[in-house]
């Protein structure tokens, strides 16, 4: 099995775009908490929050997308099965958003250092901070793949409709949602109950992120399964 | 070496053929090795097992011989050998060649061996 | 040897591969024959597991060959399409080629671009089509895999590089045994070269022999008209063409004997192939 020989690719390809958006994101915490502790100083109140977890989410969300297509035609170029593709893109996902995660926590830690007041986004533990992010991270990162690989293997046709309906259908479903949250017995009101027990605690969301990435990790792989090369050629 | 491939005649033909006119020149001596399989494949862009064909028909015939590890070499006597071949197939490959291509022409014989004659002779 | 068995492959409006069978044995060079849409880059792909069979098994060395690392690491495939992306350098591509195959000769490699007057610094990108072939042939050559296959290798090259390729196939072939698979539209250029010649015409295997047995499988008669069309009634006629009052037929099957007042030519491949695949 090429495991490894995939997985040191997927870790190499990516290295980096990872190296520099840590680097950015550290440099811009510290930038920003210098610039807030000194505006502190001179009477100046409020909550200050990078969010450099939250950030990184996001950035693995580009992650996923930008690992579908290439990694699969370096697997066909150099005879590698699209199981240990997917399973090297597994490994790529969870040691990333473990690093990520751990990355963005600490960062966000950044604040405290400084006596000044300062308000923190989560009261929770930096440990249950960390699940939370892994989690949403490695959703992210499969979800991010997912839709990759979905428009990888749909026709033209097909990616027009998706491209529209997918969002509508979404943002509608999010306004019912929220409407809903209001009133018990409407439709959707047991779906907005997931959200309120979700935001509740950070374990419960991470829990549910958990799950969410378990689900399109499973149809990353069922849209990889039997994904052809795309006769393409490189730019002329 | 030319080979012509729009000929029809077989390619390891052709090649026995070149490497026997290259033995009855002097250009392989006796007891020297010739080029190698590889060699000769490479350079006229054949395939090597073709190659091989036509230097396995020497070997039959007894014009080279294999040395183990080294490569072909021309045997000794293989000059006279292939002169001898040759002048048996001149009769078939020039002679009736040359009768049939005067009958086309209507060249009698006695026609032809005034023409050998006066060639002899310049 | 790679085997491939009632292979079927639909797509979505059409059907490219009908139950093909066909086999690659060891050592040997092979010329892979079609028209344009045949189904050679189908067959190629098919094998080295770019594309999955709609019906039908493959298999390298008896192993099955789908999905299977194992067997997929003993072939070095140079296909028509370019999966590296455009920013990609070719020095990298020699570099990811060592990691995913410890087989692979970076030596050799640089050596063999440097022939090519190829500069591994350049992006994909960069290069022009034939450039872009040069590297991806020198990837395979470099490769030291046992199933070398090659998708129009010499696509934009110049006659000077071309003749470079042959010589450096041949000799890498000399060096370590190896079966070749050469798919190309070149047929006058390779004919000498191939040992067996495998012509796919409308998704099935049309002709499988070995490369000697094509010069005696069809010939052309040519005379006068009437001459002709008497001696070759009842022939396998591939195809006629008349200048004036001369004909030439073109026939598949045995000569016999030919009487005097008509001329026997032979049908190189190229010839062949095109009568064969004209119908």
């Amino acid at each position: 099995m090429k495991l490894k020989q995939m997985t040191l690719w997927q870790l190499k390809a990516n290295s980096t775009a990872f190296l520099i958006f840590y680097g950015i994101l550290l440099a811009l915490a510290v930038t920003l908490t210098i610039v807030f502790f000194s505006l502190a100083g001179s009477g100046y109140t409020g909550t200050f929050n990078f969010g450099a977890a939250a950030i990184g989410a996001f950035f693995l969300f580009v992650v996923g997308c930008s690992s579908f297509s290439e990694n699969l035609h370096i697997a066909f170029a150099n005879g590698v099965s699209r199981r240990t593709h997917f399973l090297s893109f597994l490994l790529l996902s969870v040691i990333a958003s473990a690093v990520t995660a751990a990355f963005g926590v600490a960062v966000d830690a950044i604040p405290s250092l400084s006596p000044a007041t300062w308000q923190p986004l989560f009261t929770e533990s930096p440990w249950a901070q960390f699940l939370f992010f892994l989690a949403l991270n490695m959703a992210l990162m499969a979800l991010g793949y997912f839709i990759a690989g979905a428009y990888y293997r749909m026709n033209k046709a097909a990616r027009w409709i998706v491209s529209i309906c997918i969002p509508a259908g979404l943002i509608v479903l999010a306004v019912f949602t929220v409407s809903a949250a209001e009133v018990p017995g409407m439709p959707l009101s047991a779906f907005a109950q997931i959200f309120i027990w979700m935001a509740s605690s950070l374990m419960n969301a991470a829990l549910f992120w958990i799950v969410f990435a378990a689900l399109f990790f499973l149809f990353g792989w069922l849209v990889t399964r039997r994904a052809g090369v795309r006769q393409q050629q490189a730019a002329a | 070496m030319k080979l012509d491939f729009e000929n029809g005649i077989p390619i390891y033909l052709q090649i026995a053929d070149q490497i026997e006119d290259s033995i009855l020149s002097g250009v392989f001596p006796e007891d020297t090795q010739v080029p190698s399989t590889t060699e000769i494949s490479t350079l006229y862009k054949i395939n090597p097992a073709t190659v091989l064909k036509g230097m396995t028909l020497l070997v039959d015939g007894g014009i080279l011989y294999k040395r183990r590890g080294v490569g072909m070499f021309v045997r000794e006597g293989a000059k006279e050998k292939v002169r001898a071949k040759r002048r048996r197939a001149f009769f078939d490959d020039y002679v009736c060649a040359l009768l049939a291509e005067a009958k086309k022409l209507e060249i009698t014989p006695d026609e032809i061996i005034r023409m050998i004659t006066e060639g002899a002779g310049k | 040897m790679i085997e491939a068995k009632n292979i079927t492959k639909k797509f979505r409006h059409v059907t490219a591969l009908k139950r093909l069978n066909v086999s690659f044995g060891e050592n040997r060079i092979y010329g892979l024959l079609g028209r344009n849409g045949a189904g050679k880059s189908t067959l190629l792909n098919l094998i080295t597991n770019r594309l999955i069979p709609s019906e039908g098994f493959l298999y390298v060395d008896g192993m099955p060959a789908m999905e299977n690392d194992t067997a997929l690491g003993r072939i070095s495939y140079m296909s028509e399409d370019t999966l590296y992306e455009p920013s990609v350098r070719v020095r990298r591509m020699f570099e990811w080629s060592k990691l995913f195959n410890p087989g692979f000769d970076t030596d050799y490699a640089n050596g063999l671009a440097a022939k090519f007057g190829l500069d591994p610094g350049k992006k994909f990108g960069q290069l022009s089509t034939g450039y872009r072939s040069i590297a991806k042939l020198v990837a395979t050559l470099a490769s030291g895999a046992e199933y070398l296959l090659f998708d129009e290798p010499v696509l934009g090259l110049d006659a000077n590089h071309r003749q470079l390729f042959y010589e450096e196939l041949l000799a890498r072939y000399a060096e370590k045994p190896c079966t070749v698979i050469l798919s190309t539209h070149l047929i006058e250029e390779v004919s000498a070269l191939i040992g067996h010649v495998v012509i796919i015409k409308d998704g099935t295997i049309l002709l499988d022999r070995p490369a000697e047995e094509i010069q005696d499988m069809g010939f052309t008669v040519s005379g006068r008209k009437e001459d002709v069309l008497a001696w070759s009634s009842g022939k396998n006629i591939l195809g006629t063409q008349e200048i004036g009052g001369l004909m030439l037929a073109h026939i598949l099957g045995d000569r016999g004997a030919v009487p005097e007042n008509l001329t026997v030519t032979p049908l190189d491949l190229q010839q062949l192939f095109i009568h064969l695949t004209n119908a």
